[in-house]
């Protein structure tokens, strides 16, 4: 066993790195402006994009409404075990709706539904009415005052607390004058609406229909995404800097074998002192890796500070799309990199020794 | 027991260019050889065949009478390396330029420092240990390189015109680190142009036309 053991490889990296600091500066610098560049194009070019996915995203685009093909009705406890799947956000059903009438300072005829308590998310995303018998659409609780807590008398029914109020002006607006009772998940349900999580969107309407195997369901989107002419998910797919980690990684890569060929004479010393390809490899991988780790953070800081500067801060999905562009190319610099170190000759080490490159 | 390096019947061409023809050659453990000869005469082809750097044409070397092929554990067992152009870790200290010869063959770090030290001393570097290589001189640097060869103690040092860039005081001190300021049991392999340092070594070859006489 020839060669430096692998504690002291790593620590002679670290050592060659922290003694050339300037080219260390000008590696950090140089890979900091180009991932940076890349993350630039990203906040910039994709925030558009990411904006309309988000409000089709509220308005509902991951929703899917099951329904019986042939009439009928599915069984409340299949839709609301739909929300324990990991492929789904929430998922509640309700059943047809009814009329109901409400005692306020005459009677006053309403819609009505019974709703398991999945539904409520559903419907209104930023419901925070977790459990509760009685339910109004914000419209009609705004037409008649009411807010939780208050009495409402129904007829030939006892008076019972309002428990909450949901915005359903996104996703179903005619429900926001409809009255819901919450009920457990028992009996049957005319309809089951479940909201998928992203990442099951291709595959939902299958994996939706197939829950309920005993009926035949047909699930529709709550929106349908070809009435626009512009599909975010498409778009950001096809989106021309999606590849520029690949360019940006490349041009890492072509750097460090670059460095390699210039410092092809320290190998040769490192060589003739027993250390093999692997030490070589080991070291150029260790000193590439430096440059990353303090690159990929200064890269994003400096991103979001021009970005910010420039146009408005970037939300939390755009920074996690610009992070992921920049890892991408750091991690493909950081692999092309350190093959400078196999690339070299090792054969006649008298040679390389006496190549001062 | 003394160590013998024996190279038998060693020929070597590049392509059509016979450059050592037949060569027969013994080492003693611990001896200074000197060999001399016109540039282009085959010395650094016969010390990269005999620091088991190159295999023959044909011919063999033997270590205490057994052959040997180009092995690379042995190689670093054998041998420490000083070339014409000084090769230093510019940016790191001479202390560290040195100790890494012996971290390289898996001895401590805190005895690589403390062989390394010693080296430096046997040079006359000890002052410089924590001076970055490249604010050394030319002759420091090539002492240096001196220190890094002797520090882990090899059977021989092979120095390839060691002095070839240098003018002829710092020479001296060059030769003076590879021969009289080597450790006990060291050998010394000079190919050099430099009759006053041949004429320091126990030993002087002439290799001329591919054939080695003694002067």
């Amino acid at each position: 066993m020839t060669g430096l053991s692998p504690f002291e490889t790593v620590r002679e990296a670290v050592h060659n790195a922290a003694a050339a600091r300037v080219r260390l500066a000008i590696q950090i610098v140089a890979w900091t402006v180009m991932l940076g560049g890349i993350v630039i194009a990203e906040l910039t070019f994709s925030q558009d994009l990411l904006a309309f996915n988000e409000l089709l995203d509220q308005a509902g685009r991951r929703v899917l409404i099951v329904a019986p093909t042939e009439g009928g009705e599915l069984p409340a406890s299949t839709c609301a075990g739909l929300g324990s799947e990991s492929w789904v956000q929430n998922a509640g059903g309700r059943s047809p709706p009814e009329f109901t009438t409400l005692l306020v300072s005459g009677p006053l005829r309403f819609q009505s539904a019974r709703i398991t308590v999945g539904l409520l998310p559903v419907l209104d995303p930023a419901s925070e009415v977790a459990r509760a018998t009685l339910v109004l659409g914000k419209t009609a609780a705004d037409e008649l005052g009411l807010r939780p807590g208050v009495p409402i008398h129904m007829a030939q029914r006892p008076p019972i607390s309002l428990g909450g109020v949901i915005d359903t002006s996104v996703r179903n607006e005619a429900a926001g004058r409809w009255i819901f009772e919450v009920t457990p998940p028992v009996g049957s349900v005319s309809e089951c609406w479940v909201e998928v999580e992203p990442w099951a969107l291709d595959d939902a309407r299958g994996l939706v229909e197939a829950a309920f195997p005993a009926i035949s369901v047909a699930a529709r989107p709550l929106i349908d995404v070809n009435q626009f002419t512009r599909d975010p998910v498409v778009e950001l797919a096809k989106r021309p800097q999606r590849q520029a980690w690949i360019v940006i990684g490349s041009v890492f890569g072509f750097m460090g074998l670059l460095s390699g060929w210039f410092r092809r004479a320290e190998s040769g010393l490192y060589a003739v002192l027993g250390n093999g390809r692997r030490h070589l490899l080991v070291m150029s991988q260790v000193e590439t890796l430096l440059v990353a780790y303090i690159s990929i953070p200064s890269s994003i800081l400096w991103s979001v500070v021009w970005v910010g500067w420039t146009g408005g801060i970037p939300s939390a999905d755009l920074l996690l799309l610009g992070t992921r562009t920049a890892v991408l190319a750091a991690a493909m610099g950081a692999i092309i990199a350190p093959l400078g170190a196999l690339a070299i000759p090792l054969k006649d080490i008298a040679a390389l020794l006496k190549d001062r490159g | 027991m003394s160590l013998t390096i024996s190279l038998r019947g060693v020929t070597h061409s590049y392509e059509d260019h016979l450059v050592l023809k037949h060569l027969d050659l013994e080492l003693k453990g611990g001896e200074a050889l000197a060999v001399i000869g016109p540039s282009g005469s085959g010395k650094t082809t016969l010390l990269s065949i005999l620091g088991l750097l190159l295999p023959p044409t044909s011919g063999q070397i033997e270590v205490d009478g057994e052959v040997v092929e180009r092995r690379p554990d042995l190689r670093l067992h054998l041998y420490s390396w000083v070339f014409q152009t000084v090769n230093t870790l510019g940016r790191r200290t001479a202390l560290e330029n040195v100790a890494l010869a012996a971290l390289s063959r898996g001895v401590s770090r805190k005895e690589a420092s403390q062989n390394a030290s010693e080296a430096l001393d046997r040079v006359g570097l000890l002052d410089y240990s924590h001076r970055p290589a490249y604010t050394l001189s030319g002759g420091e640097l090539q002492r240096l390189c001196v220190a890094r060869a002797i520090v882990v103690r090899p059977a021989f040092v092979l120095a390839d015109e060691p002095t070839g860039q240098l003018d002829a005081r710092t020479s001296s001190k060059v030769a003076d680190a590879l021969l009289a300021k080597r450790p006990g049991g060291v050998g010394t392999v000079i190919a050099t142009h430099d009759i006053e340092i041949a004429n320091s070594c126990d030993r002087v070859l002439s290799l001329r036309d591919g054939v080695l006489e003694p002067v």
